[in-house]
């Protein structure tokens, strides 16, 4: 399971209340887990921990 | 299908002004496809090529501009090399309705047809350097007070409601891992793509949800759904796209602005409803009748939700107007 201490922000991160969960740069540990994938996927944020899935070595 | 008249033609903004506030009788938008003609001798019928360019030209007559100084007729009378954005919204000042949108619109013709009391009555003709970029309205033109969120304020813009879009008929999705769905027509999706997919037959598990596509060819996608074990015959049902992939178009534009020393207004995106990122940031205004237009970077994906914050420094009223168009 992803946690969002791995990921950094790119751009600007806020909930549905106006929240700011993470400005460009900051890890991701207030983002919601279940909106980071699509937030990677679409580049909003970036893994700066490798997988536990990544191959080692 | 609804039909919409003149009381709908709600919002026409030429560099954050009112056009509309001046009795506009007519107006017209034009996107003409070019071709260069290719005959020569002997031919006996014109031969024409596309070119692939495309113009768009835009056109109001009727109106009576106020010709006070820094008013909307000494701003438009203003020489020719002046480019401008300019906002319309055709179906009604309403959160997701329709938007259009150019940049680079130059006036060719500004033609004054008679003064009465202090306005003049003039027509106007502008050809657009650049597209014309269509989408929805994601923040109406209204006053606002105070710092806001469309999605806060539970005015999202839905994408896979947009009335704007084909709805694709589904022919069968197969009982496989992945599951390979095939259309009746050309699907038009891109690898990475999400489609809201309904009533097909497949049951658990189903894959009526909100889903990203691999290309299999023009009318056959798969998605990751495991249905091996799925009962069903797995035919019938549509889709609609929920994410697209090759950026946008935002633009604003702010036709009132008293009190504040500053306004930032962001577009913001989210596949889930639940966490938003930022898609475009405007530049700070410090005034009334300002406009911009933000480019999304061709290759970006923008997600299913589309909502605007709009941030105010201090104390006093702005009427902003923004919309979005994927491209």
């Amino acid at each position: 399971m992803s946690d969002g201490k791995d990921y950094v922000a790119t751009v600007e991160l806020t909930t549905k209340d106006r929240t700011v969960v993470a400005v460009p740069g900051e890890t991701c540990e207030h983002v919601d887990p279940r909106s980071l994938e699509w937030l990677e996927q679409c580049g909003a944020i970036v893994r700066v921990t490798p997988a536990e899935d990544a191959p080692r070595g | 299908m609804a039909k919409y008249g003149s009381p709908s033609f709600a919002v026409f903004l030429v560099d954050g002004y009112n056009v509309l506030a001046a009795k506009l009788q007519a107006f017209t938008s034009k996107v003409t496809a070019k071709s260069q003609t290719c005959h020569g001798l002997g031919d006996t019928w014109e031969l024409n090529s596309p070119t692939g360019i495309s113009t768009a030209m835009i056109t109001q007559s009727g109106a009576y501009f106020d010709d006070a100084s820094n008013s909307m007729h000494s701003a438009f009378s203003a020489a020719a090399v002046t480019s401008r954005v300019v906002s319309w919204a055709p179906t009604g000042n309403t959160i997701g309705k329709s938007f259009i949108g150019v940049q680079g619109t130059y006036s060719t013709e500004y033609d004054v047809v008679g003064k009465v009391g202090g306005l003049t009555n003039a027509n106007a003709k502008y050809v657009v350097s650049g597209q014309l970029d269509r989408g929805v309205i994601v923040q109406s033109w209204t006053a606002k007070t105070i710092d806001w969120n469309t999605k806060t304020d539970g005015n999202q813009v839905d994408y896979t409601l947009d009335t704007s879009q084909r709805v694709i008929p589904i022919t069968s999705a197969t009982k496989a891992n992945p599951c390979v769905v095939t259309t009746s027509v050309v699907h038009g999706l891109t690898t990475g793509q999400k489609v809201l997919i309904s009533s097909n037959t497949l049951s658990g598990p189903s894959i009526n949800s909100d889903l990203a596509v691999t290309v299999i060819s023009t009318t056959t996608f798969s998605v990751a759904v495991n249905t091996t074990a799925s009962t069903g015959a797995g035919t019938g049902g549509t889709f609609v796209r929920s994410s697209t992939v090759n950026g946008g178009a935002a633009y604003q534009q702010v036709s009132d602005f008293t009190g504040f020393t500053g306004f930032v207004g962001k577009v913001q995106h989210s596949a889930d409803d639940i966490t938003y990122a930022t898609l475009a940031t405007f530049a700070n205004v410090t005034a009334a009748n300002t406009s911009e237009r933000v480019a999304v970077a061709a290759g970006t994906t923008v997600n299913r939700y589309l909502a605007f914050d709009g941030d105010v420094t201090g104390s006093g009223s702005i009427t902003p107007f923004v919309g979005f168009s994927r491209a």
